[in-house]
């Protein structure tokens, strides 16, 4: 009767711990800056994360060697350049941030701001300031139908006339709205948050991956959210597949939808140019499915990119990658990143680019002693 | 909060072992009624307010309706439904009829523009309204006595296994039991877990599964052939009878592991023998209560009409619940087809009578399962359709006996397999209720082998069930 009663009494406590734990954002996050020490350890309550990639470990496929490509990306050969003359400002995301300094063309100083992240910057007006907001393609439409983007990325001396429009929207953080407000009560990834506290370990791992396999062997479908493409060589993300969803390749966009996101484009490419920026540029990394799959794409990434109104100057890595002819040979089968060949393919145009930019800086500097 | 999610099996468990824990009954009713308003507000927080509104409403309605007679109870019970249907019709029915009164203005050449609302449909809206409505009415009927405890009554409408699915219940049956101070019961508790584990294979393995197909040749309709389009259909009516009673089947068990039984939902409805029967066997909670507030009292005001009064109410009442499905012109067009099915099965019962009484009673069983169960399949086809358009079309490829894709969202060894876990339901629904909870041995046995398929089969895609819209 005592340990039946102690029982209970553990469980609901325990219950009770494990919902407020994956209800708060913010103590979910502690926990796994915390326990991202034990990432990829061969410790029991260790955890897994993209050794394989991102989605073969998101769906536990990582027993399926096809599906299994390592991240191989290399930076040994650092561009060489002479004129350090440009400071690159990289406005992006998950496909970027491995980057390194070294491998852009004249860069002097190179600021990478995630996404997520809300940061101040100073320029250096004696320095060419480049900024390229690079967006992987399921993350636009959501993304960019405002121009949001202002309240994330600021410039500090920024000229007064643009400083109110860039900071009026902008919500002070208090601790109180941050600790009660009623959204981080009813937290929409409790779930997620509550099998990666209960579930994420090593010592789990077995079962998953002999559910991913007996799935993928029988009725050849992935787990979860990810999908496998239909020639049964990659995995994709299953957002960017399915339909009635912002983040996918196949879902139909609304009448006036690529108008709204160019309009937001250009409110953004006028604001960074008026606050200092020598240059703006955009670059959408198309989805894996966008090029890998055979169905009917939206064209996202081409009708903004050949919109008349659009204003800022583009990375097309669209066109480059869709007349490439060996696609398959540019992103990892189970990860939803490009391989190295899809990275350099980028960063060569890139590079172009900054090398045009850092030879007219100095064709203009030039010009001005004489 | 789903049914099949993590965070509903840490609820519940937290939840049924405090129930217990608790030594007296206002503490259970605040820990139920807390819980409850948790497990609403952890779907969209906001839509507690309403639902808040009209139970608050209610109550006092009750107390008044039993407290007074003549036209001024009459005149509480009406602030009542206005109250619930008020709530609903903006929420749910509003765009509809504007949408409506739109289409109607340009037919007649002179367009109106009139605002629509943007808002999300509160999760199970429909469910505890009526079930709302059913306490004020009962009261008025004098049938049931006004709850004066507050949290009781507020427990009755919100009692999370039963709030945002159904079944849809009667004071009389809940009230009495909210308010008893309930004893665990290891056999309740045996039945309660094992008909929830019945209701997550249900869902998770089969529903969830078959929803594949359905998904895949409802999207695809123009392209699929005519066998795809059929095979989804079929799929269809299983998938929504897993999910639905797969969805009571959890409800009633997590009310049953604290001693409280709800009402039953489903009887085997694939084994109705006619549209009469089947309308006893699916959904019954929701069909009982139009059979007693809307049906009979309109065969008693209509009683004069003779056989008319029949036609007419058979066809008020199924207008009605298809309009109760959803603000769709398809979904009213279903429950008129039943309420048509159900009026030919009253004007040629005696023929059929004595047509079956010629056969083998097996023949004529088979004949009326086989006929009822297609007619059925068929008419789910509005039932899913988005618009009356893409139901047509629908009907349309499957008879045009034409060809196109046969793909249908799963290998032929996962179609297969479906079949195969149509079959078990079937079997153990028929044959074996109650057989693995005869004994400790089975129900452990039984218990640890459900969890173990259920994880190694199910399709976890966090799929809410379909009844949640209504």
């Amino acid at each position: 009767m005592v340990v039946k009663k102690i029982f209970a009494y553990f469980t609901v406590l325990a219950g009770i711990t494990a919902l407020v734990l994956s209800t708060s954002k913010s103590l979910s996050e502690h926990i796994k800056v915390t326990r991202s020490c034990l990432v990829n350890r061969p410790l029991w309550w260790g955890e897994q994360n993209g050794i394989w990639g991102d989605l073969t470990s998101m769906s536990y496929l990582g027993r399926i060697k096809k599906f299994c490509a390592p991240k191989d990306y290399a930076f040994d050969s650092i561009v060489n350049t002479q004129h350090k003359d440009i400071d690159l400002y990289l406005y992006g995301d998950s496909y970027v941030a491995e980057i390194p300094r070294g491998a852009f063309a004249n860069v002097d100083h190179y600021f990478y701001h995630y996404r997520y992240d809300d940061r101040d910057y100073t320029l250096d007006r004696k320095k060419k300031n480049i900024l390229i907001i690079e967006a992987s393609e399921r993350f636009v439409r959501e993304r960019f139908r405002t121009a949001a983007l202002l309240q994330n990325m600021r410039v500090k001396d920024e000229p007064d006339t643009v400083k109110a429009a860039a900071n009026a929207p902008l919500q002070k953080k208090t601790v109180v709205n941050t600790l009660f407000s009623v959204t981080d009560l009813f937290n929409p990834h409790i779930n997620q948050n509550l099998e990666y506290h209960l579930f994420n370990y090593n010592f789990l791992i077995l079962p998953r991956q002999v559910k991913a396999a007996v799935t993928y062997t029988l009725f050849n479908r992935a787990s979860g959210d990810v999908v496998i493409s239909d020639d049964g060589k990659f995995l994709f993300y299953k957002i960017t597949v399915m339909q009635n969803n912002l983040c996918s390749s196949f879902d139909q966009l609304g009448s006036n939808e690529v108008s709204t996101i160019v309009a937001s484009l250009d409110t953004i490419y006028d604001h960074y140019k008026q606050v200092g920026f020598d240059e703006v540029y955009f670059s959408a990394i198309p989805n894996p499915a966008s090029i890998l799959q055979p169905a009917p794409y939206n064209k996202l990434i081409p009708l903004i990119q050949n919109d008349p109104k659009m204003k800022m100057p583009l990375i097309d890595l669209y066109t480059s990658f869709t007349n490439c002819g060996d696609a398959a040979s540019l992103y990892r089968a189970g990860d939803t990143h490009w391989n190295n060949k899809g990275m350099q393919l980028w960063l060569q145009k890139v590079n172009n680019i900054l090398r045009k930019e850092s030879r007219s800086s100095n064709l203009a500097n030039s010009e001005s002693h004489l | 909060m789903t049914f099949n999610s993590l965070q509903f099996l840490v609820f519940f468990m937290v939840v049924t072992l405090w129930f217990f824990r608790l030594k007296n009954q206002k503490g259970r009713i605040l820990l139920l009624l807390l819980a409850s308003c948790y497990f609403y507000m952890s779907f969209i927080p906001q839509y507690i307010l309403i639902l808040g509104g009209t139970i608050v409403i209610d109550y006092i309605a009750g107390l008044l309706i039993e407290k007074n007679e003549g036209r001024t109870r009459k005149a509480w019970l009406v602030v009542s439904l206005i109250a619930n249907i008020g709530v609903l019709a903006v929420f749910k029915y509003y765009n509809f009829f504007i949408d409506n009164i739109h289409a109607g203005s340009l037919f007649f050449g002179k367009p109106l523009t009139l605002p629509m609302l943007k808002i999300a449909l509160p999760i199970g809206l429909s469910f505890h309204t009526f079930q709302a409505m059913s306490y004020t009415i009962e009261v008025y009927r004098k049938n049931q006595k006004a709850e004066k405890h507050f949290g009781t009554y507020a427990l009755y409408v919100m009692f999370y296994p039963q709030l945002v699915a159904g079944p849809i219940e009667r004071p009389q049956n809940v009230l009495p039991q909210l308010k008893e101070f309930r004893i665990y019961n290891w056999d309740n508790v045996k039945d309660g877990i094992a008909r929830m584990l019945w209701g997550f294979f249900k869902k998770v393995v089969i529903a969830d599964r078959l929803a594949m197909a359905v998904d895949r040749t409802f999207s695809h309709s123009h392209e699929s052939s005519s066998i795809a389009l059929f095979v989804g259909v079929l799929f269809y009516y299983f998938q929504i009878y897993c999910d639905f009673s797969g969805y009571s089947d959890i409800a009633l068990g997590a009310a049953k592991v604290m001693n409280i039984k709800l009402m039953e939902n489903f009887n085997q409805p694939f084994f109705s023998k006619n549209m009469g029967d089947f309308w006893r066997r699916w959904h019954i909670s929701l069909y009982s209560w139009f059979y007693d507030y809307v049906f009979n009292p309109l065969i008693i005001s209509l009683r004069n009409m003779g056989q008319a009064a029949i036609v007419l109410s058979l066809l008020i009442t199924f207008f009605l619940s298809g309009f109760w499905h959803g603000a769709a012109w398809q979904h009213i067009v279903y429950g008129l087809i039943h309420g048509v099915a159900l009026i030919f099965e009253y004007f040629t019962r005696k023929q059929r009578k004595k047509l079956f009484a010629k056969m083998p009673k097996a023949v004529s069983n088979f004949i009326g399962i086989f006929i009822t169960f297609f007619f059925v399949v068929f008419t789910r086809i509005f039932f899913r359709a988005e618009n009356m358009q893409a139901a047509i079309d629908y009907f349309k490829g499957i008879f045009s006996f034409s060809g196109g894709s046969n793909y249908i969202g799963m290998n032929r060894t996962e179609i297969v397999f479906s079949v195969f876990l149509i079959l078990l339901m079937l079997y153990r629904e028929k044959v074996l209720p109650q057989y693995f909870i005869s004994s400790n041995k089975r129900f452990y046995f039984y218990t640890i082998a459900m969890v173990v398929i259920c994880y190694f089969l199910g399709v976890f895609s966090e799929n809410q069930f379909i009844y949640f819209q209504f």
